[in-house]
């Protein structure tokens, strides 16, 4: 009794292997129903996503024809940067709807996040070139007020007082200024040269960025008080 | 004589509509002085001065204004950045 049935789990075994193996040899031959239905998913996904991508590059591709701060470099350098990643996602798009097997689809649809970052990489990177170059025209504009302001400080008639007070605030505006025009120097161009590859290495770059854009701007926020002031005293307004 | 009248003629003419293009174009105060005494002529170059000033002002003032409205962006152009920097990127699992 014993005997007979060890012989029978021994049968149902190799009838259970044979079975495993054909399986294998099914799914390698040809995709069974279940895989062909998971690879035409992962397909549908890789086309969405690369596809709200590339919308979201044409997006930012008019956001940057339209800043008129934008140094002619940087809107140079920032359209490359999109048109480069657009056109990759595309054809990247298209490896993946001829991609044979599941394995390789999933492997192709990561890099859809890996090899471009278009979220978390080049939207903050358009976002703060623009914000500096803004922020650096705004600096421009500032200085410039300078000189005019120190000679009708110089010929207005105004009490003592009135006067301390007008180049005190005029002191502290150009000093301002200055600061300013020092912390949006170079930033933009700190942005533009981070690539997907340095991710996550790139995050910390841009929030350092974004905390130095947020120190000028506060500056020229104060540097506008002090032009208030200024134009308060010799009633400018 | 009838040419010398019509000279005359013409400069009574023009006098007033000089003057009043003068005014249109804010110099009314320069044009109203005769510069025949040193007084006159620091009148005119005080009103000249004057004259000058304003266009300055106009000028700073619509300057600091457009700077106003450009430090809005760029604190809309951060906002947008820091919500994108603060998201995490990723793809549904197929």
């Amino acid at each position: 009794m014993n005997a007979i049935r060890r012989i029978s789990l021994s049968l149902a075994a190799i009838a259970t292997a044979a079975g495993t193996t054909a399986t294998a040899q099914a799914a390698t031959a040809t995709p069974r129903p279940l895989a062909q239905a998971t690879l035409a998913t992962c397909k549908q996904v890789g086309n969405t996503e690369a596809t709200r991508r590339v919308a979201m590059l044409d997006t930012l591709r008019q956001r940057v024809e339209s800043a008129k701060d934008l140094t002619g470099q940087h809107r140079s350098a920032l359209l490359t940067l999109i048109g480069n990643d657009s056109s990759g996602l595309t054809a990247l798009d298209q490896t993946i709807q001829a991609d044979p097997t599941v394995t390789q689809c999933r492997s192709d649809v990561q890099l859809i996040v890996t090899r471009y970052r278009v979220y978390v990489l080049v939207v903050p990177q358009v976002h703060l070139a623009i914000a500096a170059d803004v922020l650096a025209s705004v600096d421009t504009t500032f200085a410039r007020l300078e000189t005019p302001l120190s000679q009708r400080i110089a010929h207005a008639k105004l009490s003592d007082d009135q006067r301390a007070r007008a180049q005190a605030a005029l002191a502290d505006f150009d000093s301002i200024v200055a600061a300013a025009g020092t912390e949006v120097t170079g930033q933009a161009d700190t942005v533009l040269a981070l690539t997907p590859a340095g991710y996550p290495g790139t995050t910390t770059t841009l929030k350092s960025v974004r905390a130095t854009l947020k120190q000028a701007r506060a500056h020229l926020g104060t540097a506008r008080s002090d032009f208030d002031t200024i134009a308060d005293i010799l009633g400018l307004h | 004589m009838h040419h010398t009248t019509g000279q005359s003629l013409r400069a009574w003419a023009a006098a007033p509509i000089a003057a009043l293009l003068l005014a249109g174009c804010g110099g009314a105060a320069t044009s109203t002085q005769p510069p025949t005494t040193p007084g006159a002529q620091q009148s005119q170059a005080a009103a000249a001065t004057t004259t000058s000033d304003t266009a300055t002002d106009t000028i700073d003032r619509s300057s600091v204004s457009s700077a106003a409205a450009q430090m809005q962006s760029a604190d809309s152009e951060m906002s947008q950045a820091e919500s994108a920097m603060s998201s995490t990127e990723t793809v549904p699992a197929p």
